[in-house]
């Protein structure tokens, strides 16, 4: 058992680091575990016998591996937060779920809104948001990582903070595919808008609330990422919405994101027509052209 | 120490029970009165006195009307009293639900039972009415659940951890015959007797009562809704833990309705398992203390079957918790029962599962806690920044996750009787055959289409094969018993017990066809594998 108040964060890539700076900035002592002995990084080991908060910020697609790494390392006392955007790509479950199946940790939450590595690491100032059920977690986090930089909020809807950050990411192949069908901001908005209130459907299914939805994790990070540049996310939208030939198997985060998303809402029976249009998109089964009759021609709603 | 095990040195240890809950339950009150707002005194016997006062709104009984009045004394007294007088009245109504609560173990009364076994705890379950005639007929067919009852699970591990620390059984809840059921099963298991809280409703017959209240049981009052009430009960369920009195309560709470599995389960009393180790752990004892048995018990034929999903159906949503007319208060139901229910080999099947300890986590013969292959000490889950300490809304959470453990554990360890598999193959058949998955719809089919024997036999195997296939088996299995019998032997006994037992039943053989009958009891048995997915259905 750990009996050390320190921060780890396992995980060296750009957020990691900038996250590590940040909370340096602050006068807070910080490790950087790593198992690829890099520059700055101490090994996962003294990195978790040192820490009781301890951040993974590794990809989803990373997540299992890393954590079976850390399990040996871990043990009851020990908080974890992670930063993955995105669910475990073999099973579609939440990351915190996979903590703790490979790990003996159940002190688990999410850290989730719009962080930016480069804003973070230039000292810009943000806020960010800890999804998780155990007070103690939240309230660490907030000593250890918080500061004049970085604001970080709470909350107890541990379910609806990890699925708007993992989720929402799918909203980046939708403004690209607005962009791609030569739609203006208009469109953007409304195909954005309507993105996120399907998500939020399939989030209380699930257990959240939809309300988090409109939270940092949810509209805050579609917001940083709506105003962000044009990356592979958005351009595979745009490829996709020009109708252009692409390779199969090369999906960024985002059509992955999309693809279970519309999982989800079959397994839950969510009513979500357009991430249900997206994945037809994704699998060939509809034209990019046939996608404004598809979703505009349904029964008139309410919102 | 009386052959009762550690239960047996109860009566030796009540009033230092009853001390320590009072004491703590008072003192907590104290401390929150000191910190101001919402939680002062006044506001704590303010909200016992509206709640009581509104239950007894409608008293008839001299003692209720009596009760009504003191009642009403405290309430209109309240904002006169001082900080001093405040805290004796909290003294006395604490002293008072405690007492109240308060079990009681006497020896002779065990060996009596423990003589006309399984008679003498069957009683606990039931009523006054057609007792006399239950207890002339009902020895025979008892003696017969003797032998045809089957325990099943790792009771050797259950018995190294009782023996180091306390049992916190957890049994699904189907029938008023559980109680009885599970009693006896952990006395044919070799697992000591339990102590558990019985709804102060089953202390009404003072024959019962008398059994009851010297055998352990404490009571517990569902009427009573004020938080103080729920404070005392809780707290006296965790010294009875904390000082190894192996206990025993049903987490979902009443009699399943539907005939499912128990998905949602009540945390309360669960969650005193873990302060129970809380407070020892914080007392310098790691050492685990409370280990959680989830139980599943199987039936062929539940004894209240109709009532029971009439019930679910009828009012989803409002369900009684209370039900005291059903078939459990009919004696020639009861005999019937017993005849038909209890003479089949494999009738009951108790599945002990996997101990846990109050995170959820497995526990070996050791005691020790084991998070995916390795061991855990489970008090680092309760430390606070280096050391063991209480945080109520982080108890609440891992308890709620061990409430999790707990469901995912009866689905695996539910076993499936051939009523259950036939009446779900029958069920799927009628659904389709409709083109219907609404369940009011597919009640009210007037002319349910008759399914070929060898039709349902095959689709019975299938379902048998799917089940054992489930990636870690994880929807439960077929009972083994029947293994090595084909699908027809499995139909021809589910009709064989449907016809012993149910006036109208909820299926019928003829003409080589099984013929849906009882449509509500046929939805009801199929309901035991209602949590299992579509795709394996």
């Amino acid at each position: 058992m750990t009996t050390a108040r320190g921060l780890a964060i396992v995980g060296a890539g750009a957020l990691g680091r900038a996250l590590a700076q940040t909370v340096r900035a602050e006068g807070k002592r910080v490790l950087i575990g790593s198992a690829k002995g890099l520059e700055g990084t101490v090994p996962m080991k003294d990195a978790c016998e040192q820490s009781r908060l301890v951040v993974l910020a590794v990809p989803p697609e990373w997540a299992r591996d890393a954590l079976s790494k850390l399990a040996p390392h871990l043990d009851g006392s020990h908080l974890l937060l992670h930063t993955a955007r995105g669910l475990d790509p073999e099973t579609r479950q939440r990351i915190s779920e996979v903590v703790r199946q490979e790990t003996a940790v159940l002190r688990v939450g999410v850290l989730a809104g719009p962080l930016r590595a480069r804003e973070l690491a230039r000292g810009e100032p943000t806020a960010a948001v800890v999804g998780s059920r155990f007070p103690d977690l939240v309230e660490e986090a907030k000593q250890q990582l918080g500061g004049a930089r970085l604001r970080v909020y709470g909350n107890p809807d541990a379910v609806g903070v990890e699925l708007a950050a993992a989720l929402g990411l799918s909203l980046r192949l939708v403004e690209g595919l607005a962009t791609g069908l030569g739609f203006g901001p208009a469109t953007r908005a409304v195909a954005l808008t309507r993105g996120l209130a399907e998500l939020a459907r399939i989030g209380e299914r699930l257990g959240g609330k939809e309300r988090t939805f409109m939270g940092l994790s949810g509209v805050g990070t579609l917001l940083s990422d709506a105003a962000g540049p044009v990356d592979e996310d958005v351009a595979f939208g745009e490829t996709l919405g020009r109708g252009e030939p692409r390779l199969r198997g090369a999906e960024p985060p985002s059509a992955l994101a999309a693809r279970a998303a519309a999982a989800l809402a079959t397994d839950t029976g969510t009513r979500t027509p357009l991430l249900l249009a997206l994945r037809a998109l994704l699998d060939g089964q509809l034209q990019p052209t046939d996608l404004q009759r598809a979703l505009m021609e349904r029964a008139f709603a309410d919102e | 120490m009386t052959d009762a095990g550690r239960l047996g040195e109860f009566n030796r240890e009540r009033e230092a029970i009853i001390g320590d809950v009072e004491r703590r339950v008072v003192g907590r009150a104290l401390d929150r009165h000191k910190r101001g707002g919402d939680e002062r005194l006044e506001y704590v016997l303010n909200e016992a006195a509206y709640e009581e006062l509104r239950r007894l709104e409608h008293a008839r009984s001299p003692e209720d009307k009596k009760e009504r009045a003191a009642w009403q004394r405290l309430s209109g007294a309240l904002a006169r009293l001082s900080d001093f007088e405040k805290e004796g009245e909290l003294r006395k109504l604490v002293h008072a639900i405690a007492i109240d609560i308060a079990g009681n173990f006497d020896p002779r009364v065990w060996r009596f039972a423990r003589g006309v076994m399984p008679v003498g705890i069957a009683l606990l379950g039931l009523p006054e009415r057609g007792l006399l005639a239950t207890v002339r007929g009902g020895l025979d067919q008892l003696r017969a659940l003797d032998r045809n009852l089957r325990i099943e699970g790792d009771t050797e591990r259950l018995r190294a951890l009782a023996a180091r620390g306390t049992l916190v059984v957890v049994p699904t809840h189907l029938s008023n015959f559980d109680s009885p059921v599970i009693g006896f099963a952990l006395e044919r298991a070799g697992l000591p007797a339990c102590t558990y809280g019985a709804g102060k409703n089953l202390f009404t017959n003072p024959f019962l009562s008398y059994f009851m209240h010297n055998l352990g049981a404490y009571r517990v009052d569902r009427r009573i809704r004020h938080d103080l009430y729920k404070d005392v009960l809780k707290e006296y369920s965790t010294v009875l833990i904390e000082r190894g009195f192996h206990s025993l309560f049903f987490p979902g709470g009443t009699r399943s309705r539907s005939g499912g599995v128990e998905g949602h389960l009540k945390l309360g009393l669960l969650g005193t398992g873990l302060t129970a180790f809380g407070n020892r752990a914080a007392r310098g004892d790691r050492r685990p203390c409370a280990f959680i048995v989830p139980v599943t018990l199987n039936y062929h034929l539940t004894l209240e079957a109709e009532t029971l999903i009439a019930d679910h159906l009828a009012e989803q949503g409002k369900k009684r918790y209370i039900i005291e007319d059903d078939e459990s208060v009919q004696g020639t139901r009861i005999l019937s029962y017993m005849r038909a229910a209890l003479r089949t080999p494999g009738c009951v099947v108790v599945r002990f599962g996997t101990p846990l300890d109050p995170f959820g986590n497995e526990v070996d013969a050791e005691g020790r806690s084991h998070a995916h292959d390795r061991v855990v000490d489970a008090a680092s889950y309760l430390d606070r920044g280096g050391a063991p300490g209480p945080d109520a809304a982080r108890d609440a959470e891992y308890t709620r996750l061990c409430g999790e453990a707990i469901s995912r554990a009866f689905r695996r360890d539910v076993r499936f009787l051939p009523t259950h598999l036939v009446a779900c193959a029958l069920w799927e058949r009628m659904c389709t055959a409709a083109r219907e998955r609404d369940v009011y719809r597919v009640l009210r089919l007037a002319r349910p289409t008759p399914v070929a024997l060898t039709t349902l036999a095959e689709d019975v195997d299938r379902l048998r094969d799917r089940l054992r296939a489930a990636p870690g088996q994880a929807h439960g299995l077929p009972d083994s018993t029947w293994d090595d019998k084909d699908g027809v032997s499995v139909v021809e006994a589910a009709m064989r017990s449907f016809a012993a037992f149910h006036p109208r039943p909820p299926a019928v053989m003829k003409d080589g066809a099984a013929q849906p009958l009882q449509l509500q009891a046929l939805y009801y048995y199929r309901n035991r594998m209602a949590h299992v997915p579509r795709g394996v259905l």
